[in-house]
């Protein structure tokens, strides 16, 4: 094993909190991306859409959020 | 004799004791006895049903659901009937299906994943840990949801019952495995071999292909072991996608018939079950050691 870690590898150093935030911000987004595919797919179907659309504002406030966080931790 | 007896007091003389058993405290052997019954249990756990399979599958159609635990009226007929096609099953057909699916995929997949991951281990890119949480989203998103739309999509473009079919779909499930296991070995390689080899004149490529692909060997080993299997097992993508001719065998066991109406071949499609799941065992057997050591690479630094 190879001893010391690197200060960034600790998982509290801001550097590794940045790259977590990062890969969360690409797991929500996958999730926002399909939500926001259904949600215009609905609404091109000329159906209500109603739920598809609260589904993709929920995955979009939660993206909002995580982005947010990911810029204030910046370097 | 003699030799017994003069060795004792010279023994005694050098003040040694004669050497004794040693016995572990009387908590540490509950505890470890404790421990080795909770190994047998989950061991009885995992393997019973296997067990059953393998002793239903040799006995005869009439002791279907006898209860001995020991095999019983043993037969080879229900491995005859598995293979026979008079009842219009198609299952050494439904094989090589299974060998053709499990193996382009496991190919494909692995050498999409390998590029993958060396870029996801080495190169410095900005969003790279996005694409990691995108693949790990792609990764958990559910199997059921994609079965009407890639029915949909297949039947408009006329690929029902075709290999491809089944094929890409389950490239699309194995690249995550692929990528997150490679991932995890190319982190382990030291960043010195591979310039090392730079500084020795390789471009780029040339140190990938000569230098990091021959020591990630056993890493994409274990990993197209994973991918064959998770390919071999894929069950509901292919239920729906598939027909008589390209259907693999997990589907294949499930639409076996009997020589009567209403009535399950149970003892066949054990049989069957066997011959499907004995050389995956053997497999995972031969190879467990490379497969954990896959499965836990990366998973603590350095």
């Amino acid at each position: 094993m190879r001893f010391p870690l690197k200060s960034w590898e600790s998982s509290s150093h801001p550097i590794a909190r940045r790259q977590r935030l990062e890969v969360a911000i690409g797991f929500v987004g996958f999730f926002a991306l399909i939500a926001f595919i259904n949600a215009v797919a609905a609404e091109l179907r000329g159906g209500s859409g109603l739920i598809e659309v609260l589904i993709l504002l929920f995955f979009l406030i939660i993206l909002g959020l995580t982005v947010r966080s990911w810029r204030r931790s910046g370097p | 004799m003699a030799t017994a007896t003069s060795a004792q007091p010279a023994q005694a003389a050098a003040g040694g004791t004669a050497p004794t058993k040693y016995r572990r405290p009387k908590g540490q052997r509950a505890a470890m006895a404790r421990t080795y019954i909770g190994v047998a249990l989950i061991v009885i756990w995992g393997l019973a049903p296997f067990y059953w399979m393998v002793v239903t599958s040799f006995r005869d159609v009439g002791y279907t659901f006898d209860n001995t635990p020991w095999p019983t009226h043993v037969t080879l007929q229900n491995y005859i009937t598995a293979f026979s096609t008079n009842l219009g099953n198609h299952f050494g057909q439904a094989l090589l299906n299974s060998l053709i699916i499990g193996t382009v995929t496991t190919v494909v997949g692995l050498a999409a994943g390998i590029f993958a991951a060396y870029a996801l281990s080495r190169l410095h890119f900005p969003g790279k840990f996005l694409v990691t949480g995108f693949i790990l989203a792609a990764s958990m998103f559910p199997l059921v949801a994609l079965v009407t739309p890639l029915f949909q999509l297949f039947t408009n473009i006329h690929w029902i019952g075709t290999y491809q079919a089944l094929i890409i779909p389950d490239i699309s499930f194995v690249l995550p495995l692929t990528i997150y296991t490679l991932t995890a070995f190319f982190n382990e390689m030291p960043w010195e071999l591979e310039e090392a080899a730079r500084i020795d004149g390789a471009t780029p490529w040339q140190a990938f292909r000569k230098v990091i692909l021959p020591l990630a060997a056993p890493g994409l080993f274990t990993t197209a072991i994973l991918a064959f299997i998770s390919a071999w097992n894929e069950y509901l993508i292919a239920s729906q996608l598939s027909d008589d001719s390209t259907q693999p065998v997990t589907v294949a066991i499930a639409s076996f018939t009997g020589s009567q109406p209403h009535q399950e071949p149970y003892t066949t499609i054990m049989a069957a079950g066997t011959i499907v799941t004995v050389p995956l065992v053997i497999l995972v057997l031969v190879f467990q050691r490379q497969i954990v050591a896959g499965l836990t690479a990366g998973g603590v630094k350095g």
